[in-house]
């Protein structure tokens, strides 16, 4: 990228930074503190990571994003580079999932804030794809295994003020992390290194899937022992 | 209805007389105007209240600010509490519900009457608890925190509250002389301000200083009117402050002197505050003005020569300076005021060019 180009967006940033960091902190917040999804006795949200994103890690995707038929500007920078700031919220259930998409939709809905682009799934499960279907969400197939659910959201309608929100269960976090060491800086050529985090993205699927039927097995045998219990005393 | 703040970042500059005496000079010439008096020091009020007065309302409001508003009515019950909302009040007590966060009460209290047109709302020394509390939540606004917004908006809220009730014109506020939180929200909130110098170096370091927090107050404004909704910006002015110009006041007179009769080492400063003005005080809040009204100085020299010691009798007998010779006086002021009876009544003729001039500016906002 043509450095005087890469200068005045880096330019930019930093005077939109701490209006960034503002709408940020306001979004990491509002998972935090939320009643219905962390202040339970076994909240949804299991942790939440968040950064914004440091200069050089900027100028490193400034460079791998800019391309001669679509170059990056000043002017359409805040539109191409929309994970300035970055938000990963993990949970262990798939099934919870459903529960913070619609409250990142409600809070869409009564204008706290606003979506830059329709909500992304990215998967390669089938299951996966119909849960997240099922909810009207645009599902992209990743060839990678990547699997997670992106939102961007802005303050206000329009805004050069962007921040991405990431959901994915801690099973796909761990895939996720691995699958990152090894593809940066440079993608690991290693035949065996490819193929074992192939087997570690099934393994992530199937950990996710034992964890949904452990906890519908849990809730399955409390439904039946109320049942029976109830029987007895009528008995 | 149009919000004027006074403001200049040094004391002793003569202020508060010329808050004063401006409030009723336009009260003369037929406007409805309402004084706030948030310079804690609160003498503004002492030209509407006499000592014994300011510290009855004070002390019926001790316990509402020391102890809070909840547990006070708690002790003394609603009734008493609707009785003490039918007497004056200071804008402290006005603004202490939203202070605590608590819900405002309906009734508007009474204003003190100055005369016919102009009502005065008194100010209190524990101003510092609700600019400490501006302080602590300004950071929520951020994140658009209705209580941080309505922290922010209440000074500007109740006057309009009783504007729409006593139709007032004007509105004008006096502050104290710091660039502190309670004076940032003042000054960015209110339709126009003034800056009242002197002609000497500590004004023109006043003058670059209030331009250069006025830059930062409102990029701080803008950064809150990016991320909050449309809503909540309606709870926000239209637009931030702007400039009404200068006044050049208690200079001594010097008739030999130079252009605007000052003696040579006044002029001098005089002569730098609008360059000043141009180079510290940013264009887009000053960009009402034409070039003329931001050289010279609000109502040319009508206010700029020392008054001697017409203020203190004015204060003294709670009167504008031009009244003093008409009503009665204690024997000991009654031969000096008789032998400078023309001074005290050329004032008013004075104050009235000056409110004009003020007016004419008003209507560029």
């Amino acid at each position: 990228m043509n450095e005087d180009i890469r200068d005045k967006i880096l330019e930019i940033f930093l005077s939109e930074k701490f209006s960034i960091d503002q709408f940020h902190k306001r979004l990491i917040n509002y998972f935090a503190d939320n009643p219905k999804l962390s202040k339970t006795a076994f909240p949804i949200i299991h942790s939440i990571k968040f950064r914004i994103k440091d200069i050089n890690h900027l100028k490193e995707k400034l460079d791998r994003k800019d391309n001669s038929d679509n170059p990056i500007t000043e002017n359409n920078f805040f539109d191409r580079i929309t994970d300035l700031a970055g938000i990963r919220i993990l949970h262990l259930y798939p099934s919870h999932f459903e529960q913070i998409h619609n409250e990142i939709m409600s809070q869409t809905h009564a204008g706290e804030w606003f979506l830059f682009e329709p909500p992304i799934a990215y998967t390669w499960d089938p299951v996966l794809e119909k849960i997240f279907k099922g909810l009207e969400i645009n599902t992209e197939i990743k060839e990678s295994y990547y699997t997670s659910v992106h939102y961007i959201l802005m303050p206000q309608k329009i805004s050069k003020i962007k921040c991405e929100v990431q959901v994915r269960t801690l099973f796909e976090e761990i895939w996720g992390e691995i699958d990152h060491s090894m593809s940066y800086p440079k993608k690991s050529d290693s035949v065996s290194c490819i193929e074992q985090l192939k087997v570690l993205s099934s393994l992530s699927a199937t950990g996710s899937r034992l964890l949904e039927s452990i906890l519908k097995s849990k809730n399955e045998y409390e439904f039946l022992s109320i049942n029976i219990r109830e029987t007895q005393s009528l008995l | 209805m149009k919000i004027i703040s006074i403001f200049n970042n040094k004391g002793g500059v003569g202020k508060t007389t010329l808050t004063y005496h401006l409030a009723y000079a336009l009260s003369e010439i037929g406007k409805k105007v309402l004084l706030i008096d948030l310079d804690p020091q609160s003498n503004l009020t002492l030209y509407g209240l006499s000592i014994d007065d300011i510290h009855d309302i004070w002390e019926e409001e001790n316990p509402f600010i020391e102890e809070g508003f909840e547990s006070t009515i708690r002790k003394i019950g609603e009734k008493e509490f609707n009785r003490i909302l039918h007497k004056p009040k200071t804008i402290h007590f006005l603004l202490k519900p939203t202070e605590e966060g608590i819900n405002d009460f309906d009734i508007l209290p009474p204003l003190i009457d100055i005369n016919n047109n102009l009502k005065l709302l008194p100010g209190r020394l524990t101003l510092h608890m609700y600019e400490n509390k501006i302080s602590v939540r300004w950071n929520d606004s951020y994140s658009g925190d209705p209580l941080s917004i309505k922290t922010i908006n209440k000074i500007r809220d109740i006057s309009k509250k009783y504007s729409d009730k006593n139709n007032f014109d004007f509105v004008i506020i006096d502050t104290s002389p710091n660039l502190g939180s309670l004076n940032k929200v003042i000054i960015s909130t209110v339709d126009g301000f003034i800056i009242p110098a002197l002609p000497d170096m500590f004004s023109l370091y006043g003058i670059r200083n209030i331009g250069n927090s006025l830059k930062s107050w409102k990029e701080n404004f803008d950064t809150i009117y990016k991320l909050i909704s449309e809503e909540k910006r309606k709870q926000f002015p239209e637009n931030f402050v702007r400039f009404l110009g200068y006044t050049i006041y208690n200079a001594r007179k010097y008739s030999r002197g130079k252009e605007w009769d000052l003696a040579q080492a006044h002029y001098n400063f005089a002569r730098q505050i609008p360059s000043t003005i141009k180079q510290y005080i940013n264009e887009d809040i000053r960009k009402n003005l034409s070039e003329e009204m931001i050289n010279s100085p609000i109502g040319g020299i009508c206010v700029m020569h020392t008054h001697n010691t017409l203020p203190s009798m004015a204060q003294k007998y709670r009167n504008p300076m031009w009244k003093i010779p008409t009503i009665e006086l204690d024997p000991e002021d009654s031969a000096p005021v008789t032998g400078n009876r023309i001074a005290y009544l050329a004032t008013q003729e004075n104050y009235k060019k000056f409110a004009e001039d003020l007016l004419k500016r008003i209507n560029t906002l």
